[in-house]
């Protein structure tokens, strides 16, 4: 349809508003309250134009194009509307660009520079109102315009729901909670209301007089925290070599928004204590040496060791933290220098589960879906994933799917945050999800519910699976998981019924010792459903660390090279053993983590190359751990922090972080995207595949590696699912594997229409495994682990950037209102927590986040870590620990300060 | 007798439960029980008359009818005799003894509490020979102080729900709203948009889930046009909602009242308990298969809540903000469903408009506005009160001869109309008739039917004033004109009162009133600098005489006015001394007094209860 514009005749298309129409013609309205995130509000009133036929003016934000609208743009009337409405909100505030930290970047002022208004013709308010009180977001009350962006961003886009408008007419502002300040309101301080603040009423503490917009270089890359993906802007000061703002990019996966992490956790770069030199082992102690002395060094002991002893002695960690061209790096240099298959990573610790039993359904371990196919679902069945935490922005989707009308069904031993949102809460036992959804899957049987067609047309074995869920009828289900027989029967019919369903999980369901057994009952339950290969349903497991897919992808793992080519395939073998120029590849699979560290205590580990895994604070059982590494005989450790692992380490070598050298990252839906070196690295500090290629080369063999992308493009000769991505294809938006040629779209759906990557989808018989451990008469307490809001992982990263140690200090121990009130615990008394393996001592917090007899705590903290803890019972098929089920006992030390809690805030007491 | 159906489940029901109503009005009392008879007192005096009528044995067979406002609120409590239709006002506790025993036992009227007419105060005792009363043409107002509204039957004795029989039994939706068409109604809130359009369009609008809404939210100062309807006769609106959902093809009607209207809410309330009893509202509606029930949900005191999206945000249980239309409701209204919205008055006309025809309503009023319009007067006038008139009716008619012109023999300076989005109208313009058209042009609005009279005594920039810090008060604070504008209006007034203006303020605020104006979002913001334009336009002298002789003519603006007392004059009485609130005016009897002039607040006390003109005001004398 056709539009006349300021006598322009422009292509439409319905739906379009006026304002979206003249954008994409390149014709200018000015706008405070609109924004694309937020939509329109209809409430600055300066986007104001003429239609022909509408009485007054109208707000082009709004209206919306029909055929044959005459519009104008710009006229006498139009333009002293507008400036009525700047002047009006120039003397609305304080309104003083001198200092302020958006000049240059104000849309008030470039709307007042655009009508040309010096300064105000009216009274000037004298307000002054500023909330200093959260850690990373600063409020200016006298800049606030009251546009309301920041109310929808975090209400609508968000969906953290702690912004509102409080009061009334000129009185109305924008307020947290019950007009709490920032600080102490449930605000987690995503930062979205900031990024999408027209003026300077919302500020970044942080970046506050480190420098102009345009002083800044800007550098897009990936954010280096979870496995989401998201696409940042760094915002870097060249002099410091620092960076002092992050902002979210506008594209897939993230659309702007990021999480407190991704946002404000950043300074770690540019942290006094990161590695800088390589360290040697002299005399008990490590010290610094040159890069030649420490290669040469490590090089000749591998070497001498290997040559010994064979080469399977030595073991290789690559790392979900690290680019793919560096676990690449890693996995040549164990497979091509080596000539062993013992490479593995922290996929191990959390989704080979996932790796495994999506591959034996499907053929391929992957999520099945793109992240932004969750708002198109309209059942959304969340299970194992306290999303909120360590997912947010997958959170932000789902939140915002269910407010948008998805029916969210979450399937948590703990009352999770997500909870909030969910139309449907089932609360299961720890460690019986496999009863659980196979009660489900019985239930969508006995009415009929299952798609038929899809189950005939596309799986192996549609009968067998209506067979082995026969012994799990709800009610002897529910006796086992905890479920109440009618949530289960709502919860079952809700899945049958619906048109789309998208199934979300987590480590709730991989760390378990039936983690692969849990994951095929996922992928039973869907294929049971159908909705599979379509936009908005698939089975989605959220990748826990930055790069854990793209490890994966690489082949860090002991039995594929890299885009999953078997490493026992022979065929598979000569190609690699050709293209890279060498000979005599191992055949045989090698060690997977719990095997390589158990066989340091007998002897057949000798050597542990560990690139970014502090593997004493991730491996279960801390005790165990060190024990093992203390058996090995040379011990070298890559990373960018000392950790507990590097206090072990014979040689520490220093690694570049995130945002000190080029390379890319696969994040949870299979989208690979770039990284790009925006600051120098500090030191000496280098690449991994630096690393590896001089290792090789004191060993030998050139591996090619002379930059990241000579890595990358290493890699693609023999690849596969990847063999079509390049840098140049990713420059803008990342792509989606399974990519194999430079002309191939990307795949953002796997088994398009139930075609699954292994020809038919394969029902897998899954049945009742108790954990190993379970709470007894001296144990009395199942432990819980996983990760928290404001930090990640040891937290290198986390607790080496400003703010986020300030708004949670220490670890707590979760535990329920009803066992705290029990034994006299409050929140922040001290407690005293012992399994079989160990004791932490740390702080209580008591809350209903926590189910009777269950506690919970996270391994972010080494003086009070989880890991102490837990038990390194595994699962069988993938050796993936059991790090969400142990048995511990609670013991009351002393009282802590007390402590009243002000809002029901569920990220920190 | 036949037996009452209980439940209406046929139309011959109804008819059979009319046909056992007695209307016979010969031993009743009809009482105003009015939201402001009962402030005045008339619930004591029917406790008073009830005794009086056991004392004399009259309990059985005479009754006391509690009705809703019959109009003079300013008489009350206000008594109308069934037996012969005298009309009795300030009825006081005391006087029940005298009306039962010389009334009702000896058939003579109390001359004292009967209607006075005219300079000579005339004894006007029967209601029909009153001016106030014969001069109205009630059409909304025809059941108001007539029918007791907590019951059914005397509504139905009335014809109540007869148009709605009539409707279902030979109607369709289309001829419902092409009755309305012929009828020429316009929406009763304030705009006057023909409401057949609204209701033809919601029609239109696909979906299975439609509403009606009735903004019951009346806001403006000194307006009680929609309380008096809910309170006298709330069957009438529930009666006009049951058509409008027919036409419109919905099922669910809310009700959307200001939670301060208490009296209004317990009576809708009743009103929909009993129609739902009876089978007038829920399932199968007197057997026709109709559907449809309704709620109340309640304001809490949000003026902006009475724009018809702020409305449906509040009753969705949102912030009271309006949302920029396009979509209309009748597109996307209540819960994003097709939705009519009309305010009691529009309801309350429907039901005459379906059992009469179109053309019998369009036979009131003018070429494009048809019909009656209530008005509730305030101000000042003689009789203050609601009034319903055809609309056309000249100002200059409603003021002198039904509301019987101003109090204490004032001049009458301008009647403002419309609450605080209408205009203030000037004497020369009395003759204005009062429609959509003649109001805009002169600056004013129709509005809802406040109409505020406003005598010599009163500043206008001080009621320009008063008006704007209502809006600025009552502004949500979503649109940017509304929100800051209206708060720069108001300094820019208050400085003007202050004796602080220039004249470049006047420039400033006709500027800066006419862009809010154009600029706002919804009818509160674009209409909420009319109170200033149009006093800028006719009371231009008013503004000059402050900002250029820093003068209050009026007297009303402390900060202009001076008071001193004529020592020549003064007799020494000590009234002003005794009266004056801050002690600050010295003298001893048949002294002269003196004014302290750093202690006066220039309440004009002084001045008004000198009986020897000594008290001067700007140097002037009474």
């Amino acid at each position: 349809m056709k539009i006349t514009m300021n006598g322009r005749i422009l292509e439409v298309q319905t739906g379009q508003t006026l304002l979206q129409a003249a954008r994409q013609h390149g014709i200018h309205i000015p706008t405070l309250c609109y924004h694309a995130h937020t939509g329109p509000a209809g409430k600055c009133r300066l986007c104001l134009v003429e239609v022909e036929g509408m009485r007054g003016l109208q707000t082009s934000c709004t209206v919306e194009v029909k055929d044959g609208l005459v519009v104008k743009t710009d006229s006498d009337a139009i333009r002293s509307a507008r400036r009525l409405v700047v002047d009006l909100l120039l003397a609305s505030g304080r309104h003083d660009c001198l200092a302020c930290e958006k000049n240059s970047d104000c849309e008030l002022q470039n709307a007042a520079y655009e009508l040309g208004i010096e300064r105000p013709s009216f009274t000037v308010e004298p307000a002054v109102d500023i909330d200093d009180s959260a850690e990373f977001v600063t409020r200016d009350n006298a800049k606030c315009i009251k546009c309301g962006r920041c109310i929808a961003g975090c209400t609508q886009v968000v969906c953290n729901e702690v912004l509102d408008f409080g009061f009334r007419g000129h009185d109305t502002k924008v307020i947290c909670d019950d007009d709490l300040p920032m600080g102490k309101s449930s605000c987690v301080q995503c930062g979205e209301c900031v990024q999408l603040c027209p003026t300077g009423a919302l500020v970044d503490k942080k970046t506050v007089g480190k420098g102009r917009s345009w002083q800044l270089d800007k550098v897009n890359t990936t954010c280096p925290y979870c496995g989401v993906g998201c696409q940042i802007t760094l915002h870097v000061d060249r002099a410091s070599n620092r960076v002092v703002r992050v902002t979210g990019r506008d594209i897939a996966p993230n659309n702007g928004m990021l999480c407190v992490k991704g946002r404000y956790g950043f300074e770690f770069h540019a942290s006094p204590k990161r590695l800088t030199h390589p360290l040697v082992r002299k005399d008990g102690k490590l010290v610094p040496v040159s890069w030649d002395e420490a290669l040469d060094y490590t090089a000749g002991r591998i070497k001498a060791i290997v040559d010994k002893h064979g080469p399977d002695v030595f073991s290789a960690l690559g790392s979900g933290r690290i680019t793919n061209e560096n676990n690449y790096a890693v996995a040549k240099f164990t497979r091509a220098v080596i000539k062993t298959n013992n490479v593995d990573h922290c996929a191990r610790t959390c989704h080979a589960p996932t790796v495994a039993g999506l591959a034996a359904a499907f053929g391929s371990g992957a999520a099945t879906n793109s992240i932004a196919d969750i708002l198109e679902a309209d059942v959304l069945f969340v299970i194992g994933s306290n999303m909120t935490e360590a997912h947010p922005v997958v959170s932000y989707y789902v939140k915002r799917a269910a407010k948008n009308g998805a029916t969210l069904i979450v399937v948590d031993p703990r009352k999770i945050d997500l909870v909030r949102w969910a139309s449907l809460y089932a609360q299961q036992r720890v460690g019986t999800d496999v009863v659980f959804l196979n009660g489900i899957i019985n239930e969508i049987f006995k009415n009929g519910w299952q798609n038929e067609a899809f189950m005939r047309a596309n799986t192996e074995n549609p009968d067998d699976i209506r067979e082995w869920v026969k012994p799990y009828p709800v009610e002897k289900a529910s006796e086992i998981c905890g479920v109440p027989v009618d949530t289960m029967k709502t919860i079952a019919r809700i899945l049958g019924t619906a048109k789309n369903v998208n199934i979300i999980y987590c480590l709730g369901i991989t760390e378990h010792t039936c983690g692969t057994d849990n994951v095929k009952t996922i992928a039973n339950l869907q294929m049971v459903l159908g909705h599979l290969g379509k936009r908005g349903g698939g089975v989605n497991p959220l990748r826990g660390q930055n790069n854990v897919q793209g490890a994966c992808d690489m082949g860090a793992l002991p039995n594929v090279y890299h885009t999953y080519q078997p490493v026992e395939d022979p065929k598979v073998a000569a190609k690699m053993a050709q293209c890279w120029g060498v000979s005599g590849l191992p055949i045989k699979p090698g060690y997977k983590i719990p095997t390589m560290m158990h066989k340091a205590t007998t002897g057949e580990t000798k050597i542990l190359f560990c690139v970014g895994d502090n593997t004493v604070q991730t491996e279960p059982d801390m005790n165990k751990t060190i024990k093992e590494i203390k058996a090995l005989e040379f011990f070298v450790v890559v990373d960018i922090f000392p950790n507990l692992t590097t206090e072990m380490a014979d040689v520490v070598l220093p690694d570049v972080c995130f945002n000190e050298d080029d390379g890319c990252y696969s994040n949870m839906e299979r989208r690979v995207q770039r990284l790009r070196k925006a600051v120098n690295p500090p030191g000496q500090a280098k690449p991994t595949w630096w690393i590896m290629q001089e290792l090789g080369k004191r060993m030998g063999v050139d591996l090619r590696f002379t930059s990241a992308e000579a890595t990358w493009e290493d890699m693609r000769r023999t690849a596969t699912s990847m063999a079509g991505i390049t840098y140049e294809r990713i420059e803008e938006l990342g792509l989606q594997w399974p990519c194999p040629t430079t002309d191939h779209p990307g795949t953002p759906i796997l088994h398009l229409h139930g075609k699954f990557t292994r020809g038919k989808g394969l029902f897998c018989r899954t049945d009742n495994r108790p954990p190993a451990e379970v709470p007894d008469a001296e144990y009395p307490f199942m432990l819980s682990t996983g990760r928290r809001l404001w930090h990640y992982h040891t937290g290198t990263q986390t607790r080496n950037s400003v703010g986020l140690e300030t708004i949670f200090p220490e670890e707590l121990l979760e535990i329920s209102p009803v066992d705290a009130a029990r034994m006299g615990i409050k929140t922040h008394d001290v407690v005293k927590a012992t399994s079989r393996r160990g004791t932490i001592t740390l702080k209580a917090w008591v809350t209903d986040r926590s189910p009777e007899g269950v506690c919970w705590c996270a391994f972010h903290f080494h003086e009070a870590h989880a890991n102490v803890l837990t038990n390194s019972a595994y699962d069988n098929v993938t050796e993936t620990p059991e790090y969400k089920a142990c048995a511990i006992k609670v013991e009351k030390v002393s009282d802590g300060v007390p402590f009243i809690q002000t809002v029901q805030r569920q990220a920190r007491p | 007798m036949k037996k009452t159906p209980k439940v209406l489940a046929t139309a011959a029901d109804l008819d059979a439960r009319r046909a056992c109503i007695n209307t016979e009005t010969k031993d009743k009392i009809f009482m105003c029980a009015g939201g402001g008879c009962i402030a005045s007192g008339a619930m004591a005096v029917k406790t008073a008359l009830l005794a009086e009528l056991k004392k004399h044995k009259l309990d059985k067979t005479v009754s006391i009818v509690e009705t809703g406002c019959m109009g003079p609120c300013s008489g009350g409590p206000i008594l109308l005799m069934g037996r012969d239709n005298v009309y009795y006002q300030h009825v006081a506790v005391t006087d029940a003894a005298e009306i039962v025993e010389k009334h009702l036992l000896k058939g003579e009227i109390v001359e004292r509490l009967t209607w006075k007419e005219g300079p000579k105060q005339k004894s006007v005792p029967v209601q029909s020979d009153i001016p106030f009363f014969k001069r109205q043409t009630k059409i909304v107002l025809r059941n108001c102080g007539i029918v007791d509204p907590n019951s059914l039957d005397d509504t139905i004795g009335r014809n109540g729900y007869q148009a709605l029989s009539k409707m279902l039994t030979s109607m369709t939706p289309d001829a419902v709203i092409e009755e309305v068409k012929k009828s020429g109604l316009r929406g009763r809130g304030g705009a006057g948009f023909p409401t057949h359009i609204k209701w033809a369009a919601a029609r239109q609008s696909p979906g299975d889930v439609k509403y009606v809404l009735c903004n019951a939210d009346e806001g403006d100062p000194g307006a009680f046009m929609d309380r008096s309807v809910l309170e006298g006769d709330p069957h009438s609106v529930i009666e006009g909602m049951l058509i409008g959902g027919f036409a419109i093809g919905s099922s669910q009607g809310y009700v959307y009242v200001r939670a301060e209207y208490p009296l209004a809410v317990e009576r809708l309330q009743r009103a929909i308990e009993m129609a739902r009893e009876a089978g007038l509202l829920g399932q199968n509606i007197l057997g026709s298969g109709y559907a449809f029930d309704l709620e109340i949900r309640k304001g809490s005191g949000a003026f902006v809540c009475g724009e018809e999206t702020a409305l449906m945000a509040s009753i969705e249980g949102r912030r009271g903000e309006p949302r920029p239309r396009p979509p209309f409701p009748a597109q996307k209204g209540l819960w994003k469903k097709p939705t009519v919205l009309n305010n009691v008055e529009t309801f309350a006309n429907i039901p005459f408009i379906i059992l009469n025809g179109g053309d019998a309503f369009a036979s009131y009023g003018t070429a494009k506005s048809k019909g009656t319009k209530v008005f509730a007067l305030a101000g000042a006038v003689n009789i203050s009160g609601l009034v319903e008139v055809p609309v056309g009716t000249p100002l200059n008619d409603v003021v002198f001869d039904i509301a019987g012109g101003i109090k204490d023999g004032k001049s009458f300076k301008a009647a403002q109309i419309g609450g605080p989005s209408g205009g203030c109208i000037p004497a020369e313009y009395l003759k204005v008739p009062l429609d959509y058209e003649s109001l805009n042009e002169l600056g004013a609005i129709m509005g809802s039917g406040g109409l505020i009279v406003i005598d010599e005594d009163a500043c206008m920039v001080d009621v320009a004033r008063f008006f704007v810090d209502f809006v600025r008060e009552e502004s949500c604070g979503k649109c940017v004109p509304c929100r800051e504008g209206t708060r720069r209006m108001l300094e820019i007034l208050t400085r003007i009162c202050n004796g602080q203006g220039e004249m470049a303020d006047l420039e400033r605020l006709s500027t800066l009133g006419n862009s809010i104006k154009s600029t706002s979002l919804c009818g509160l913001g674009q209409t909420a600098a009319n109170p200033v334009l149009s006093t800028l336009r006719h009371f231009m002298d008013e503004y000059k005489a402050h900002i250029l002789d820093k003068k209050c003519p009026a007297g009303k603006c402390t900060k202009l006015v001076t008071y001193d007392i004529d020592a020549e004059a003064c007799v020494g009485c000590t009234a002003c001394a005794r009266r004056c609130p801050v002690a600050c005016i010295a003298g001893v009897a048949k002294g002269i007094h003196v004014i302290d002039q750093k202690v006066c607040t220039r309440c004009g006390t002084c001045y008004n209860v000198c009986k020897f003109k000594a008290v001067r005001r700007n140097g002037k004398t009474k």
